[in-house]
């Protein structure tokens, strides 16, 4: 972490690389300027102009500004974010600060038939999300939980899992997202709805299941690339660390093995018939774990003795979690969710070295993440990365400085409408069904139906309004008197400038600024002032003269019609 | 002309789609029906337990069966003969409250009109893998042991066809939210989950497609093609074919259609899909091949017993069951009973799925991931009614790892047959798109 605490590019100028640095960002403010808001763009829900002048104040070059921004978001708790927990807090959500174990008495066993109780606790989470991409000062954490949240992917939306996904969220991968990673897999091994999605609270002797330990070794921590179907135990080579380097059906069998008796108090009939066996907690039964030898990447695992049965899992997962196949494994899902799609396999290899000398250490996330953002490969891939819709919502919400305070279940205007719109575009809020989560390369999220679907959603979005003529969510129309507050400079030129500038912030193709200034403008010349201020917020008909028609309204489509570009698409 | 102006100009033919049996023909054919041979690749993700569904019911196979299928066994009583050996379950023809013995519906009835075969034994022989992920990327990818692949088999397909009849959108549509894998790397590929959907309708600007009373006046939703025009990168590109495809699907009416035969799709996301299909067949919109899928199988967990003529058991495994098989029932129906024809007679579904699962259940009433499996196929040229391949068996030293059904016919031998008889791709052009695959020897599941 030398990088972070020299902070200078006099600190980077051996290597290559480095040399980048010097090149392209000889301190012009316009390139400042760019490159700040090309950053933002990356390891934000998107730059705002306040975000962009709080990058600028960090330092005297792009290299200090860069490596002080990101030191400040990954050392999260430190960021005030009350503005944001005051309107979690003010939207009123029922479900989030309950315990596992009233979550579990309220809406498991208290709402079996009651259609929405069951379902608001992944509601409310879904909601909270939202709140805080848009108005977290947090955001590479917020980033990194939706990372994670795909990585430890249940399908929140699962009639079992829906009640509590709360615990989830809130005690497994929350508290985590930038912490230790054994901590983080063993929290989401003990999560109700990761041993409800992923079948281990039904794992036990003589039948184990190997869902939970199938997935666990493929996605969360080895990775498929060591897997090596069919061999024997003994028959995989073994690496530096003493370790086979790859696991076979075999392991799996045995890590199932290991993890038989981690289950949820959920009333089984096995269990005692007492009320602190219903409770919905994760528990540890011996009577069904599976006794007799394992033997895991090459090792035995060392008969339990004292420490109980249940020792057996933390031995494999220990494992697991200092194998430099799930270094490797992480750190390119992380290379690829921050740098690119094909991220260079040099800074895949550099960030696995920290991941692994630094496996115990509190901070590992957070360390290998700040290897990541400050290494050369991020100015290679800004902007090459495909906004998700998730990722597209959350931006125009924070740049066009909406008020949002959303509830699934509480009416159709306009929530619910923006909740279905958004569900079409495929990447809904914890409902992706697979346990590998969200893809995440661009050649999954540009197919003409997400595409679509994306636009439906944003071509509706400005025009999303409280119930009973209440305020817009989006401030199209109070941003763009705010900032041309004559009347005289409302021309289409000078509105769809500004709009550009604030949406995007860079360079768009000529022609494409043609057209939305010809769809502005209609029959008034580029330059010529029109009218936004008569009768708010639609206007009025005017059949006779198009550039007088409905005005308000066509400036909103036109922002729509911005969120709609290729260059707003890209992060 | 271009399709645009073309499309404008039959506004007409296009609101006579709604109409049972009058779809509108793509005005790219100038009216003659392309006759143009259909390939439905319907994907049954999560590893469908095969042994599930087509199930032994008599003679030395069902012995075994006895002997290892533990608390997953379906007693014969519960099930559905198709032969002296083999039965279906119960859900395949008929719902919960039917006795077996109940007039055979969906795909039992299929089988009986001989259009539904069964293919034993199905999987990847050369390759083991029990991840959902892998085996399906294999599969779709049509290279088993390889998912670095950049095409999907059914892109490799596409750019070995011969001449296609002009599409209107595209010769291939996957039928999801994102790219297909059996179709990454073709870029003309339309992929959509929800057609009637799929239109950009939010903005007040695009209330009307024209108003005599507004002189000049577009919606903004005209402007979507022009402000994607120009740039050559693979998000342009794709956004052009978005912005063509939403233009053009505007113009369907899906909403509207009017199923034939008093085909009844079930409402489900498949039965969607196959509704939305059969209007783009019955229209000669130029699909050629179209991708599905019909997840869940992933039953590690209360998989469940079948209880025919009791409606008020849970059957989670028969639930799918049901599911699909009214679904490829109403599909079948709408398009073998169009007054344009029996139009099944050019189209063929095939049903795979991963895997199959471990032949005796585990201690949470499930399966846990396996090998060989059944695949299913679908079609008016499909040899059904019949078994084809060959049951890998289920006495122990036929299983595999001592636990799973083996494999005896490579997937890709099925999907390579239904590409030559069916859509005419030359026997010399298959290592083009199965590279692996050593030799063609067809089953005889269709009919040239």
């Amino acid at each position: 972490m030398d990088q972070l605490a020299g902070g200078t590019s006099a600190v980077l100028s051996a290597g290559d690389g480095d040399q980048i640095f010097a090149d392209r960002f000889v301190d012009q403010s316009h390139d400042a300027q760019a490159f700040s808001r090309q950053v933002l763009e990356r390891f934000s829900y998107g730059a705002r102009p306040e975000d962009i002048s709080h990058f600028l104040s960090l330092g005297s070059t792009p290299f200090d500004r860069l490596s002080n921004w990101a030191a400040q978001q990954l050392d999260w708790q430190s960021i005030d974010d009350s503005a944001c927990q005051a309107r979690i807090d003010a939207a009123g959500y029922q479900t989030l600060g309950k315990s596992i174990t009233q979550l579990w008495a309220d809406h498991v066993r208290g709402s079996q038939t009651n259609w929405p109780d069951r379902y608001l606790p992944v509601a409310e989470t879904d909601a909270a999300r939202l709140i805080r991409a848009v108005y977290s000062r947090r955001q590479l954490y917020e980033m990194l939980v939706e990372f994670w949240h795909d990585h430890f992917n249940v399908a929140g939306w699962d009639f079992s899992i829906a009640p509590v996904f709360v615990q989830h969220d809130r005690d497994a991968i929350r508290p985590n997202a930038l912490g230790n990673f054994r901590e983080l897999l063993e929290a989401v091994a003990k999560s109700t709805a990761m041993l409800y999605y992923l079948d281990n609270r039904a794992n036990r002797a003589g039948g184990y299941n190997e869902n939970w330990a199938r997935e666990l070794m493929e996605l969360h921590t080895l990775g498929v690339d060591v897997y090596y179907p069919g061999a024997f135990h003994g028959a995989i080579p073994f690496g530096d660390d003493g370790l086979a380097i790859g696991y076979s059906d075999a392991d799996v069998y045995d890590v199932a093995r290991c993890f038989t008796g981690w289950t949820v108090r959920n009333g089984h009939w096995n269990f005692p018939n007492t009320p602190e066996y219903d409770t919905g907690e994760f528990f540890y039964f011996a009577n069904w774990h599976e006794g007799g030898q394992k033997y895991v990447l090459g090792q035995f695992v060392p008969m339990p003795g004292q420490a109980g049965g249940q020792n057996e899992a933390h031995v494999v997962m220990d494992r697991m979690c200092r194998h430099q196949a799930t270094a490797r494994h992480i750190c390119r899902k992380l290379c690829r969710r921050f740098i690119g799609d094909e991220p260079p396999e040099s800074l895949v290899e550099s960030a696995a070295a920290i991941w692994r000398d630094q496996w115990e250490a509190p901070d590992q996330i957070a360390q290998v993440m700040a290897h990541i953002i400050t290494s050369d490969a991020v100015l290679q891939g800004l902007g090459s990365k495909v906004r998700r819709p998730f990722e597209l919502m959350a931006a125009c919400l924070r740049k066009t400085s909406a008020e949002i305070q959303p509830h699934h279940f509480q009416g159709w205007q306009p929530y619910g409408e923006l909740y279905s719109r958004f569900q079409q575009t495929g990447h809904g809020g914890f409902r992706w069904p697979a346990p590998d989560g969200y893809p995440d390369t661009a050649a999954r999220w540009t197919s003409a139906s997400v595409l679509g679907q994306s636009w439906r959603l944003l071509s509706r979005l400005p025009e999303l309004r409280m119930p009973n003529d209440g305020p817009f969510l989006l401030r199209v129309h109070e941003l763009t008197l705010q900032a041309l507050p004559n009347p005289a400079d409302h021309s289409a030129a000078n509105l769809v400038n500004w709009w550009l500038d604030r949406l995007i912030g860079a360079d768009v193709l000529p022609q494409r600024r043609l057209e939305l200034i010809n769809f502005l403008r209609q029959n008034a010349s580029p330059d010529q002032p029109l009218n936004l201020t008569t009768n708010p917020p639609y206007g009025n008909w005017s059949a006779g003269n198009m550039s007088a028609h409905y005005t308000p309204v066509r400036l909103r489509a036109m922002v729509s019609m911005i969120m709609m570009l290729p260059e707003f698409h890209r992060r | 002309m271009k399709r645009r102006s073309f499309l404008k100009s039959c506004c007409a033919a296009a609101a006579a789609g709604a109409l049972p049996g009058m779809a509108w023909v793509n005005p790219l054919l100038a009216g003659t029906g392309s006759n143009q041979d259909v390939l439905v690749y319907l994907y049954l993700r999560g590893g469908i337990d095969g042994l599930h569904l087509v199930v032994p019911y008599a003679g030395p196979e069902r012995v075994a069966y006895e002997s290892r299928r533990g608390n997953m066994l379906i007693p014969e009583a519960r099930l559905r003969p198709i032969s002296p050996q083999w039965a279906l379950h119960p859900r395949a023809g008929g719902g919960p409250g039917d006795p077996v013995s109940s007039t055979p519906r969906w795909l039992q009835r299929l089988w009986l009109e001989n259009r539904l075969a069964i293919i034993q034994g199905a999987g990847m022989p050369t390759h083991l893998s029990r991840s959902h992920f892998d085996a399906q990327a294999w599969m779709d990818l049509g290279t088993p042991g390889n998912k670095n692949t950049s095409q999907g088999w059914l892109t490799r397909y596409l750019q070995q066809a011969g001449p296609l009849p002009p599409a209107l959108l595209s010769h291939a549509f996957g039928f999801a939210s994102t790219q297909p894998l059996a179709l990454i790397g073709a870029n003309q590929a339309f992929t959509v989950s929800n057609a009637q959907e799929f239109r950009v309708d939010g903005f007040h600007w695009s209330w009307h497609e024209t108003n005599p009373d507004l002189n000049g006046h577009q919606g903004a939703h005209h402007r979507i093609q022009n402000l994607w025009q120009s740039g050559s990168s693979p998000l342009e590109q794709a956004g052009r074919l978005a912005a063509e495809a939403l233009a053009e699907m505007r113009n369907m009416n899906f909403a509207d259609y009017q199923a034939e035969g008093g085909a009844q799709y079930p409402s489900s996301a498949l039965g969607t899909q196959l509704r939305n299909l059969a209007q783009l067949i019955k229209s000669d919109a130029g699909v050629v091949v179209a991708t599905l899928d019909y997840g869940g199988w992933d039953t590690h967990e209360g998989q469940g017993i079948p209880n025919p003529g009791n409606p008020n058991h849970f059957d989670f495994y028969g639930n799918l069951v049901q599911g699909l098989a009214e679904a490829l029932d109403a599909f079948y129906t709408d398009l073998s009973q169009s007054l344009q024809g029996n139009l099944m007679n050019r189209v063929s579904v095939v049903m795979l799925s991963e895997f199959g699962r471990n032949v005796t259940g585990n201690q949470s009433n499930g399966t846990d991931h396996g090998y060989g499996n059944v695949m299913l196929a679908l079609g008016g040229r499909v040899n059904g009614g019949q078994f084809h391949g060959q049951f890998p068996g289920l006495d122990k030293g036929s299983l595999f790892e001592n636990q799973d059904l083996h494999t005896t016919v490579d997937y890709r031998q099925v999907l390579a047959e239904a590409l030559v008889r069916r859509l005419g791709l030359p026997i010399s052009a298959l290592e083009q798109v199965f590279p692996t695959l050593d030799s063609y020897s067809p089953l005889g599941v269709f009919q040239a």
